[in-house]
């Protein structure tokens, strides 16, 4: 972190436009660090990248189980719900590299450190998600490859158009799922420890987000569309991609939206991190 | 034969201790139940037509809510104190204590799943007044199927404890070990029913050990193995656990004759 340290004296400067530069490049600094650590140890490396894939072939293939006998779940067919896995992985892939690392909040909080991130010339959240755990760049790569193979085996191809729409889309998920986990641990300004939430919030995710959610009753679909919108990470622009039109709630059109979901999950997530961070006060030791 | 009685249930208070965490877990449980039941029911509903003869959706909903409370159970795992142990160097005194390590690892297994059986039962009998579970058709499915689960828990723990002594090879075991159990989320059958696979797959997944862990004993449960048919598929857990029991202890003394050459 020797490059942040150096600027320290001058405490934060620079306009928007220094800002709008600055984060970008060291973020490519620390996927930089981080690759070359992930050099320094192939063999863990290649462990992990095996290891993640087989636990996306495991998920895909209890999909493809289920549907050997079944031809439909809740209107969808496997090669669409491999699609729909595909696609929800594509944004954790990028959430992954990015704000994933919300979570060491409460570890810095509780163990003192979070003070220092306080007086650096950095903003604070930055320095949370850069924390300079292993974090792994094979998610994405595993999560383009996937996606790749998703699209493949679709009975339908998709536009130019749906690819210009893409990034967009993953991005928006990123931010959707970025934004909730930044609100459960803004949270933890007021309660020190929210490693129980994030617990609760990525089980959610997990249990709810692998199957259409036109099997869900309309107060579940509601709540994940409303309260905590995963369905704009993967089922919504699924749904316009696909054109497929399958829960009465959420019209395929919406797919367009989830940029804009994305970011204003992300702005509610920051605003909260924000309130919480005036009230901060060090635990003191 | 006392002391390994008393690691069990020192492990069983242990598992008590982690309160939060049994509370996720549960939720995590109940959450998982509340989809997998929305997702049977709805492809039962939605494919009437061509649901396979012979499996009614109430059997079917029986079998997944057994199955996630076995795998609730059966999913304890104390091995991956052998690749701490290895990597903090500390495994020698495990071997000059007067307990055999692996023995004393699959005590403190027992303890924890008992511990999960104190919550699984429960679950278990709730279940059925929730959730419409059906009971085993008689007293000998409920008995073959508590013993072929222990044959179950033994196969699993087996799997676990084989694929963490590699590190005394390699140091890193938990890529391997995982690899391993996502494997059995799909090939045990806890999921998926393995009677649902394509017929060409069908036989080969059958005769893997993951079918063992969990397809075998909640076939039982369901009344979906039943005379010679139970009779060979708790044969073939049996050959597992042997031949599997084998494995470890030949690849166990292999580990300790490493750790001597190393030690010096």
């Amino acid at each position: 972190m020797g490059v942040e340290c150096r600027g320290a004296a001058r405490r934060r400067s620079g306009g928007l436009g220094v800002t709008l530069f600055r984060y970008p490049w060291l973020f490519m600094h620390y996927w930089r660090l981080s690759a070359l650590v992930m050099a320094q140890y192939p063999l863990n490396t290649v462990i992990w990248l095996v290891f993640a894939t087989i636990y996306h072939l495991s998920s895909i293939g209890i999909l493809w189980a289920m549907l050997q006998r079944f031809p439909v779940l809740g209107g969808w067919t496997f090669p669409e719900m491999f699609f729909l896995y595909a696609l929800w992985n594509m944004a954790h892939g990028l959430y992954a590299i990015t704000l994933a690392k919300v979570y060491w909040l409460s570890r810095h909080v509780r163990e003192g450190r979070f003070d220092i991130f306080q007086i650096r010339p950095v903003g604070a959240l930055f320095q949370v998600i850069t924390t300079p755990e292993g974090i792994s760049l094979q998610d994405p790569l595993i999560a383009i490859v996937l996606f790749v193979v998703a699209v493949g085996q679709l009975h339908v191809a998709l536009t130019p158009t749906d690819f210009a729409l893409l990034p967009a889309i993953v991005v928006g998920g990123a931010l959707v799922k970025g934004g909730l986990l930044l609100a459960v641990y803004a949270l933890s300004f007021w309660a020190v420890r929210m490693d129980a939430g994030r617990q609760l919030l990525e089980t959610l995710e997990v249990q709810f987000v692998r199957f259409p959610l036109s099997i869900y009753p309309q107060a579940v679909q509601w709540f994940f569309s409303f309260v905590l919108p995963f369905a704009f990470v993967s089922f919504v622009p699924a749904q316009l991609i696909l054109r497929k039109d399958t829960v009465a709630l959420l019209s395929p059109q919406l797919g367009y939206l989830t940029p804009a979901v994305g970011l204003a999950v992300f702005a509610a997530g920051y605003l909260l991190w924000r309130i919480g961070l005036r009230r901060y006060e060090s635990t003191g030791s | 034969m006392l002391r390994y009685g008393a690691f069990a249930q020192a492990a069983l208070r242990r598992e008590g201790v982690y309160r939060v965490n049994v509370v996720v877990g549960l939720l995590g449980l109940v959450l998982g139940l509340y989809v997998l039941h929305l997702v049977w029911t709805e492809l039962y509903r939605a494919n009437a037509a061509v649901a396979p003869a012979g499996i009614t959706l109430p059997a079917m909903l029986t079998y997944m809510v057994i199955g996630q409370l076995a795998l609730l159970v059966v999913q304890v795992d104390s091995t991956p104190l052998i690749r701490e142990k290895v990597r903090e160097g500390i495994i020698a005194y495990d071997l000059l204590r007067p307990v055999r390590f692996p023995l004393y690892l699959l005590a403190d297994n027992l303890g924890s799943a008992a511990f999960r059986l104190l919550i699984a039962l429960p679950a278990a009998v709730l279940a059925a007044l929730l959730l419409d579970v059906q009971l085993p058709p008689d007293a000998l499915h409920v008995l073959a199927f508590g013993a072929s689960l222990g044959f179950g828990l033994v196969i699993a723990f087996l799997l676990d404890f084989l694929a963490n002594l590699t590190a005394f090879w390699t140091l890193e075991t938990f890529g391997l070990q995982y690899m391993l159990r996502f494997a059995g989320f799909v090939l045990s059958g806890v999921f998926v029913p393995l009677w649902f696979f394509p017929d060409v797959w069908r036989p080969l997944v059958t005769a893997l050990p993951f079918a063992s862990i969990y397809g075998t004993p909640l076939s039982i449960f369901v009344g979906r193995l039943d005379g010679g048919e139970l009779w060979s598929a708790m044969l073939l857990q049996v050959t597992w656990t042997l031949l599997l029991a084998g494995a470890a202890g030949w690849a166990w003394s292999a580990a300790e004759r490493r750790v001597v050459v190393q030690g010096g």
